[in-house]
């Protein structure tokens, strides 16, 4: 057996958006539908099911360090959640003598993560902590940063940064993945139904509607297959019924929730090995990989428990109303009436857009300890083999 | 091989792109020793660099600058045709490395009608080799720099008039200027690396032994050179692909046929 094949077993990500450089033969359209999964996965390279079946061409079973908790209905509230998390890695931080390190885009899902570290650690000590940002991140919230950041905290371009084994053994590195999942899924996908005012209606209903909006070559006509719609919404809809959740998760908004939630997740928590690297031929211990997983902000049970019960609370009618909870939680500290009102999500830029670090050099697979594989002629000749076998 | 006319890397310093009023504005290269013109070329850098290179090989040529220059005795000099042509005392009496024209005394002059040895005929070959090279090269890298520059330009412009504003808005901050200069800096990676590659191919013909290589083991070297891991050819390829397919026309400088 191949190196390459004993690597993918475990690999952690095989980036969807690299994959068009295998030219794959359209002998069926399979392989094409998964590399057009792409697009609906914005800043995320990878999709695999934590929970239920869900083929893929890999078939690489999800990490259990990701694994969804029990399905189950919490009262917490959002508040005390984020309080909590944030004084057990501030903790953390001290008795390993790490410092914590946020990657802030300037997005809610950041904002709330470095809000609840400022409103919990005595400012006294709140050199311990290092915001890793860019000129967008202090355009999105540019008041925030005014008041909070400027002359205030250490920043670090995130540019500057190399994710190494080293720089995880002096930071704690926290960001505000996988939000979306939490805090109600991005609206471009279901946007059809939101302006009809049918969001929240059950998905069962709209079925081939939802199969229909996601037909439409939008973003890459190339790659566009007739059939895509039909594949995809089958695929999820399969699973979510397989795994007990479809009389829970009803409506349009629920079904979107759990794209994140089962199949985003797991890399969305990972985002900086892949778009924080400078090297990617460096490699990480398990255990490191282990304490990043553990340290990684939204990945507790609690959190995920506070998602799946809040779903129909974070989406309502109203969609301006979108992530409501978490802005008044960023609200109560900074007291910015504007941005409680107004501010609304806005897609999430890949944390690294240089172009030398970019596509052309991006591997094609990682390891199982994150060191990235570029693309030689057995490393595409392999995945294009696992690729072309695909049956859906 | 009588006269360089008949090298296949033989080129006119005149050429068809050239507007009318321009059509002086060449450089020569003279043999000090020999008062003769070797090269007339447009591209003053590159003559510079080439001098350099004929330098380290105990080689001593002064740039001549055509445009400043009286040459009324033979007002067509061309590349076929400079090797019978030096210049008046003024300008060689002096080993300047760029002549002083200015003087008025300073004029184009038949060369002594002493023979040219093949070794000279061997050197002056070897030039217009290398020039020719480095011109089609330097044509291609100016090519794809001016396309960078040009994508990018309006990002410097909005970094330029963001820095502004942020520093009205957010007073004695220090991230912002940093954070600015940084992004700026990383939008010009490619073109820094495409000096990388620049210079690279520079120092490549300036290490050649000159004397003692012929243009064929020259260019061969050099197609060596460029396959060399350390030359980083496949990363040149993935960089500057778009929208010329950067390495399809190195490999057609370098006669190469690419393997897919």
């Amino acid at each position: 057996m191949n190196q390459h094949l004993i690597n993918l077993k475990n690999s952690p990500c095989i980036p969807c958006n690299r994959l068009s450089i295998l030219k794959t033969s359209n002998k069926t359209p399979y392989a094409k539908f998964w590399m057009r999964t792409q697009h609906l996965l914005i800043g995320i390279l990878d999709l695999r099911a934590r929970s239920g079946t869900f083929t893929t061409p890999w078939n690489i079973p999800s990490n259990p360090l990701y694994k969804i908790p029990k399905f189950k209905i919490i009262n917490d509230s959002l508040k005390d959640l984020l309080d909590a998390r944030a004084v057990e890695i501030y903790h953390k931080a001290k008795n390993t003598n790490k410092k914590i390190a946020v990657m802030w885009s300037g997005g809610i899902d950041s904002t709330a993560v470095l809000t609840a570290f400022l409103k919990n650690i005595p400012i006294v000590d709140q050199n311990i902590i290092t915001v890793v940002c860019d000129t967008n991140s202090i355009l999105e919230n540019i008041e925030f940063y005014k008041k909070f950041i400027s002359n205030k905290l250490t920043c670090i371009h995130y540019r500057t940064i190399n994710l190494t084994e080293e720089f995880l053994q002096n930071y704690i590195l926290l960001h505000g993945d996988p939000g979306d999942c939490l805090f109600g899924p991005s609206s471009p996908k279901y946007r059809h139904f939101i302006d009809r005012g049918q969001h929240l209606e059950p998905w069962k209903k709209h079925l081939n509607k939802m199969k229909e909006l996601l037909e439409i070559p939008l973003i890459d006509p190339a790659s566009y297959e007739p059939g895509f719609g039909e594949w995809y919404v089958n695929k999820i809809t399969n699973n979510l019924e397989e795994t007990g959740q479809a009389d829970y998760l009803t409506s349009i908004v629920d079904w979107w929730f759990w794209t994140y939630y089962n199949f985003k997740w797991e890399f969305s928590c990972q985002r900086p090995f892949a778009y924080l690297r400078r090297d990617f031929t460096t490699t990480f211990s398990d255990n490191t990989i282990k304490e990043f997983a553990q340290n990684t902000f939204f990945n507790t049970e609690k959190f995920q428990q506070w998602g799946y019960s809040n779903i129909k609370k974070n989406v309502s009618k109203d969609f301006s109303l979108h992530k409501k909870e978490v802005k008044m939680y960023i609200h109560e500290f900074t007291k910015e009436s504007n941005y409680l009102e107004y501010k609304s999500k806005l897609p999430a830029r890949p944390a690294n857009f240089d172009l030398i670090v970019s596509s052309p050099f991006q591997p094609v697979y990682y390891t199982k300890n994150w060191q990235g594989i570029l693309d030689d002629s057995l490393s595409i000749q392999t995945l294009k083999v696992l690729l072309e076998r695909y049956r859906g | 091989m009588k006269n360089i006319i008949e090298s296949s890397n033989y080129f006119s310093v005149y050429h068809d792109t050239v507007l009318n009023n321009e059509k002086y504005n060449f450089y020569g290269l003279l043999d000090i020793k020999q008062n003769r013109f070797y090269i007339l070329h447009r591209n003053h850098s590159l003559l510079k660099f080439l001098q350099l290179v004929l330098l380290k090989n105990f080689y001593t040529f002064s740039i001549v600058s055509f445009k400043h220059f009286n040459f009324n005795a033979n007002k067509n000099i061309d590349n076929y045709d400079c090797i019978n042509w030096g210049g008046t005392a003024e300008l060689t009496s002096s080993l300047e490395l760029e002549a002083n024209t200015s003087l008025y005394e300073a004029n184009l002059i038949k060369a002594e009608s002493t023979l040219l040895t093949n070794h000279d005929l061997e050197v002056q070959e070897k030039m217009f080799f290398v020039m020719n090279i480095l011109t089609k090269l330097d044509n291609l890298f100016k090519k794809v720099r001016e396309h960078e520059t040009d994508i990018k330009k309006p990002m410097h412009e909005g970094y330029n008039e963001l820095k502004k504003y942020l520093e009205i808005i957010c007073p004695n901050d220090k991230n912002i200027i940093n954070f600015i200069n940084e992004e700026n800096k990383q939008l010009q990676a490619k073109l820094l690396e495409l000096d990388t590659y620049w210079n690279r191919i520079l120092l490549f013909f300036y290490n050649i032994d000159f004397r003692n290589n012929s243009i064929e083991s020259m260019f061969n070297s050099f197609k060596e050179h460029t396959q060399m891991p350390e030359f980083e050819l496949e990363r040149f390829r993935r960089l500057y692909q778009r929208p010329y397919d950067a390495l399809e026309q190195l490999y057609a400088i370098l006669g190469i046929s690419r393997e897919y």
